[in-house]
């Protein structure tokens, strides 16, 4: 150490050399990373729901149509369509079964129908409504019981 | 000598808590929704249905409900146990009001031994 320096404000020169560009990557690198997270947290947060599922069965009878009933953010019920047979009649169960990702609720009805019939449409309710957020699944069954 | 250090060396602490809080407040105001410029989107895929030409899918109806009006990518994307069939509809939605977009596949779907299986992408452009 020279002569007549304070001990505490000494900074040898080539200690400088090193830490003046260590601190401005590490400080450059850590803006980056903050900019990237507010980025990142923007794209998720742009659109709530941007995806959603919908399966329908196979057999005999098949599910061709869900349309989910609203209040607001909750699923308060569905109407599915079912295709059957022209010749065969029967009671016909149809069961929806929805899923936020955290909870599900399942609606399901049995109806009869006569020969004659293509398609029919039954609307089922999920007690208690249930959040349509944040991943929304929806399945679809129908089959004849009887 | 040192005090240019010194000062190298506040300037460059100063700059760069500026860039990380002007950052992050943006991300903050971004998200919750502080910022004019920015769009944010409820969606909800409240209906799909499947329109067969004999076995095959080649069209799916899906109604869409949205909080925000804007122009929207929606891709379909129809699977079973004989393949997969994808499909893109783009145009504007309108807030508030529940709309029925026909998406043709790119390939007709046919029906197999299992049922199908859509999933539903929507896109604020």
């Amino acid at each position: 150490m020279p002569p007549g320096k304070p001990p505490i404000f000494y900074i040898p020169r080539r200690w400088i050399r090193m830490i003046i560009p260590l601190m401005a990557l590490a400080l450059t690198l850590s803006s980056l990373a903050a900019y990237s997270t507010s980025l990142s947290l923007q794209a998720e947060g742009l659109v709530l729901g941007r995806s959603a599922t919908y399966s329908y069965d196979a057999g005999n009878e098949r599910i061709r149509d869900i349309r989910l009933a609203l209040s607001g953010d909750y699923v308060t019920g569905a109407q599915a369509v079912c295709e059957k047979f022209v010749s065969d009649y029967g009671n016909y169960t149809v069961s929806v079964i929805f899923s936020n990702g955290a909870e599900s609720r399942i609606g399901q009805v049995t109806v009869y129908q006569p020969k004659g019939v293509t398609t029919f449409t039954v609307s089922v309710t999920f007690n208690p409504p249930i959040s349509y957020y944040p991943s929304p699944s929806v399945s679809g069954d129908c089959r004849k019981v009887g | 000598m040192r005090a240019l250090v010194l000062g190298l060396l506040m300037a460059i602490m100063i700059f760069s808590t500026a860039v990380i809080a002007a950052s992050l407040s943006a991300g903050v105001g971004r998200i919750a929704g502080g910022s004019a410029d920015v769009r944010h989107a409820k969606v909800k895929v409240i209906g799909v249905r499947d329109e067969l030409t004999g076995v095959n899918l080649k069209t799916v109806y899906v109604t869409l409900l949205v909080d925000f009006t804007g122009t929207y990518q929606v891709t379909v994307t129809a699977s079973n146990d004989l393949g997969s069939a994808s499909g893109s509809w783009t145009g504007t939605l309108t807030a508030g009001q529940e709309q029925t977009i026909a998406v043709t596949l790119s390939q007709a779907l046919k029906e197999g031994n299992a049922g199908f299986t859509h999933s539903v992408e929507v896109a604020l452009l």
